[in-house]
């Protein structure tokens, strides 16, 4: 049993990082097909030489960012705001955001924005995403926030109270930098969900706000392309990156 | 700090993304056009030559299938100006009030349209679009296939299970499942249409997948041995592989389809699209697409201007007994439609 939990692990290991590895080799291959021909960076060059990638992935980035900052904002404060006056009702609504089917997620957003635009004169575009993943990412951004709060003694809080501080001095003074780690890692959490949502961002992207996981479908339905593999390697060494970044911050 | 200030910290903290996504998004208005295609419909520098000539910026998006255009274009607010549906949705938009009427005047390369085409069926006096490309669906099969496919019911041989693919849409696979009991393309009969699901049905079995022209690299790569392709789509997989790969139009009948450009209702730059309409109608430039591309084109003028070797080409241009045996596609009655969108689902969910 002993010596069969190591080999247990690193097949598990293998089974999770092989389909990247071998991306990522493939990536440098100077052959179009999956016959090793030779290490070639043609493919990355081709990959920074495609506009609309790039103008996509730039896309992504501003709506990730946007979509981050307003949602571990309004996050952070509801997740407080449940904290201090429990309501299953309400805690309960947030976190049905999080197990509704994607799908469902998508076309009610789409639907209401319709209905909206109709009168409006607006179309759908970058805000339309930025509102949906901001919609859809602050149930995350509660429940990282929530599970830091349920260590926070509250008596600290009144401690400073009863010291003469505002109630909200209080919450800024004392309560906000004990959440600091948590609200980086949910800030962390709601850039990458932002960054791989495919199904929501398509039904609510406009002619102009193609994100990038959009562009890499439309190629891979094409038939094969290295570039993809280049593409996939890039994004996935990044988000490797802030994954770290973020449970060191956790751990803080 | 109170709490004024923090409530201020927080909105300017929010207005920077907010601001920069906006302007993101006004940056989009210079004037342009947006323009929603097939892929590979056009040549690699077409738009390019448009957007140097006119001083418009193009935004040019591509589709694989009339149902994913029509999912976007139907909300009224897509942001698409020109799109290019086939021949059968045109009738429908039409009534759905997603088009645009065509104003003839500010079209001076009209004349350069192919006679066949100058009064289609679907649309007679051209109010509505202009036809594109045309073309047809039959089988792309690899060369070494023995013996060679040359009718619908050879996609249902079991020895070629798992390497046949069929087009991933409703009219099509019935269409071939039509023919291949010997009734016509567009029937409308309750049995006719049932006894065709049941031969998709006894199909999908053998099926690889159901795949519209994503079915080319795999026809190139070997992966599929016998497909039902259209003939534009096999015309580029012959020519990435000339000597493995060759196409046939099925004996029992097929079915001919059009694409044609069309102006969306919802569209604030009519001029700009009809500029675009315009460019796409030029001898010239319809003439490099079709060597682009090796798609079938609507246009006389550059039907003309075309190498003797695309000219005859048999996959794109078979001659007139093989079209003979075709049949174009008509809209369908409601009730005809929901039958076959209901038998459709029934059998690709089975």
């Amino acid at each position: 049993m002993k010596r069969a939990l190591p080999l247990y692990a690193a097949c598990a290991y293998l089974f999770l990082h092989l389909p990247l590895a071998i991306l990522a080799i493939f990536s440098v291959n100077a052959s179009r097909f999956t016959v090793w021909e030779g290490f070639s960076l043609r493919w990355y060059r081709a990959m920074f030489a495609d506009h609309d990638l790039l103008e996509s992935a730039g896309n992504s980035l501003v709506i990730a960012v946007a979509a981050t900052v307003l949602a571990t904002i309004v996050g952070t404060l509801a997740a407080y705001a449940l904290w201090k006056k429990a309501s299953a009702w309400l805690a309960g609504s947030l976190y049905l955001s999080l197990v509704t089917p994607e799908i469902v997620t998508g076309v009610s957003l789409l639907a209401f924005f319709q209905w909206i635009f109709r009168s409006l004169h607006l179309r759908l575009g970058m805000h339309t995403v930025i509102l949906a993943h901001v919609s859809f990412s602050i149930a995350y951004v509660v429940l990282v926030v929530m599970a830091r709060l349920r260590n926070f003694d509250v008596s600290l809080e009144e401690a400073a109270l009863d010291l003469g501080e505002t109630e909200f001095g209080a919450f800024y003074r004392v309560t906000l930098p004990y959440l600091a780690p948590a609200i980086a890692a949910a800030a962390m959490l709601a850039f990458t969900v932002s960054i791989d949502d495919y199904v929501i961002t398509s039904l609510v992207a406009g002619v102009d706000s193609r994100t990038l996981p959009m562009v890499i479908y439309a190629m891979a339905r094409r038939g094969v392309n290295p570039v993809l593999n280049a593409v996939s390697t890039v994004v996935v060494a990044g988000l490797g990156a802030l994954i770290l970044i973020s449970e060191r911050l956790r751990r803080a | 700090m109170n709490r004024r200030r923090f409530l201020q910290g927080i909105v300017k903290a929010a207005a920077i993304p907010a601001t920069a996504a906006l302007l993101a998004d006004c940056g989009a208005n210079f004037p342009r056009l947006n323009v929603y295609n097939w892929s590979d419909y056009v040549a690699p520098d077409t738009v390019a030559n448009f957007e140097r000539e006119s001083g418009l910026r193009v935004r040019y998006g591509t589709y694989e299938s009339d149902q994913e255009m029509l999912a976007q274009v139907l909300g009224g607010n897509s942001g698409w100006d020109v799109v290019f549906p086939s021949a059968d949705f045109i009738g429908p938009m039409r009534d759905l009030g997603l088009l645009a009427p065509i104003r003839h005047e500010l079209l001076t390369n009209l004349g350069a349209l192919d006679p066949a085409f100058r009064q289609p069926p679907w649309d007679p006096e051209l109010q509505w679009s202009i036809p594109y490309m045309y073309g047809a669906t039959g089988i792309l099969y690899q060369e070494n296939l023995v013996p060679a496919p040359h009718a619908w019911a050879d996609l249902w041989d079991p020895r070629l299970a798992g390497k046949i693919t069929m087009l991933d849409d409703a009219t099509e696979v019935f269409g071939a499942c039509l023919k291949k009991l010997g009734y016509a393309l567009n029937s409308a009969d309750p049995g006719e249409l049932r006894a065709a699901a049941a031969e998709a049905g006894r199909q999908k079995p053998l099926l690889r997948a159901y795949l519209n022209a994503e079915v080319r690299d795999q026809a190139v790569a070997g992966d599929v041995a016998a497909a039902q392709a259209w003939a534009v789509t096999a015309a580029q997989a012959i020519a990435a592989a000339p000597d493995r790969l060759a196409f046939v139009y099925p004996a029992e009948g097929f079915a001919r389809f059009a694409d044609n450009i069309a102006i969306l209702r919802e569209s604030r730059r009519v001029e700009a699209a009809h500029r675009w309409i315009d460019y796409l109608l030029r001898p010239e430039v319809a003439a490099s697409i079709v060597q682009a591309t090796r798609t079938a084109t609507c246009n006389g003028a550059a039907y003309a201007l075309l190498p003797a070797s695309l000219r005859g080409d048999a996959v794109l241009y078979p001659a007139a007994e093989v079209l003979k045996r075709g049949e174009w596609f008509a809209p369908q009655s409601t009730a005809s439609q929901r039958l076959r969108d209901r038998l459709w689902t029934e059998m690709k969910s089975a």
